[in-house]
């Protein structure tokens, strides 16, 4: 059957491919982890979080720059101000602590840290389909672990630095119900569960591969 | 026995290719060319390194020798 026979992507794709993940990997990881090392040694600069305006807590935003704009707030205090850019809201406070920092960057370093790791499984994945072998033993298992790096990327990432924006808040006066201002996390919840759920998926199917590819392993 | 066991167990099937050919006069490769099975594969075959045979490969080399499968094909005695 000849569409049984068209191959989606040559050799050379995939070795483009494989060292495209090598070299993102290892952007993600230095990258993600000078980040975050270099917003601990920031402590008691300014520190930037993100934030929801919470309904009725600003009549007006003004637009001094068409990218970053100043959102008033009341009762934020000296130096703390509100920002929004690009439809999020950064809440920028002086006084930053080491943990504020931490998590602040968080999102950033689990992010880093995830697509070296997605490198790291994929890099061996695609290699042993490269050689004809898609089922080799472990793929399924690093299928997984995509999954893994899916949500810690995508959900634990966004959640620490909310955890961040938290603690501003606190440090700052503005954590109670009437302040105006909540937490904020990026992230979109049912797309990452339903990525993450479609990559579980895969796993179990390449897992079935395993086993098919042992029970031909031998046939002539 | 349950079917996880008998994965791990070695076979005792034994193919007698070896002889069949010597019997015949016939080379690995004029055999592998004779049915259209890879060289590969009746090398596999032939060194008792096979775990399955599919029919169609069986009834090729059973076509080219002009014999049955359990010519080609026996199982040994248990080793205890």
């Amino acid at each position: 059957m000849g569409a049984r026979r068209t191959r989606f992507i040559g050799p050379g794709g995939i070795g483009l491919l494989s060292a495209l993940l090598l070299v993102l990997g290892a952007v993600g990881l230095v990258g993600g982890v000078a980040y975050w090392v270099n917003g601990l040694t920031q402590a008691g600069a300014a520190v930037t979080v993100p934030v929801h305006l919470l309904p009725g807590a600003s009549s007006q935003v003004e637009a001094a720059d068409p990218d970053r704009v100043a959102v008033p707030v009341a009762g934020l205090p000296a130096g703390a101000r509100v920002t929004a850019d690009t439809g999020e809201l950064g809440l920028t406070a002086w006084g930053s602590t080491i943990p504020e920092y931490a998590l602040a960057r968080a999102d950033t370093l689990l992010l880093g840290l995830a697509v070296a790791f997605a490198g790291y499984l994929l890099v061996p994945l695609l290699r042993s389909v490269q050689e004809g072998h898609p089922f080799a033993d472990g793929n399924a298992r690093r299928v997984a672990g995509l999954a893994v790096a899916l949500l810690a990327a995508g959900w634990l990432g966004p959640f620490l630095t909310g955890l961040g924006s938290l603690l501003v808040l606190r440090r700052i006066g503005l954590d109670g119900a009437d302040s105006g201002l909540e937490p904020a996390t990026t992230s979109n919840l049912g797309l990452l569960l339903l990525g993450a759920a479609l990559l579980a998926v895969l796993a179990e199917a390449f897992r079935r591969g395993e086993q098919i590819s042992d029970d031909v392993d031998g046939l002539v | 026995m349950s079917g996880d066991d008998a994965a791990v167990e070695p076979h005792r099937v034994v193919c007698h290719l070896d002889r069949l050919l010597a019997e015949q006069g016939m080379t690995l490769t004029e055999l592998a060319e004779r049915a259209g099975v890879t060289v590969v594969n009746l090398s596999v075959l032939k060194n008792d390194r096979a775990r399955a045979v599919r029919f169609s490969t069986l009834t090729a080399v059973c076509d080219a020798l002009g014999c049955q499968p359990g010519d080609v094909l026996s199982v040994a005695p248990p080793h205890r």
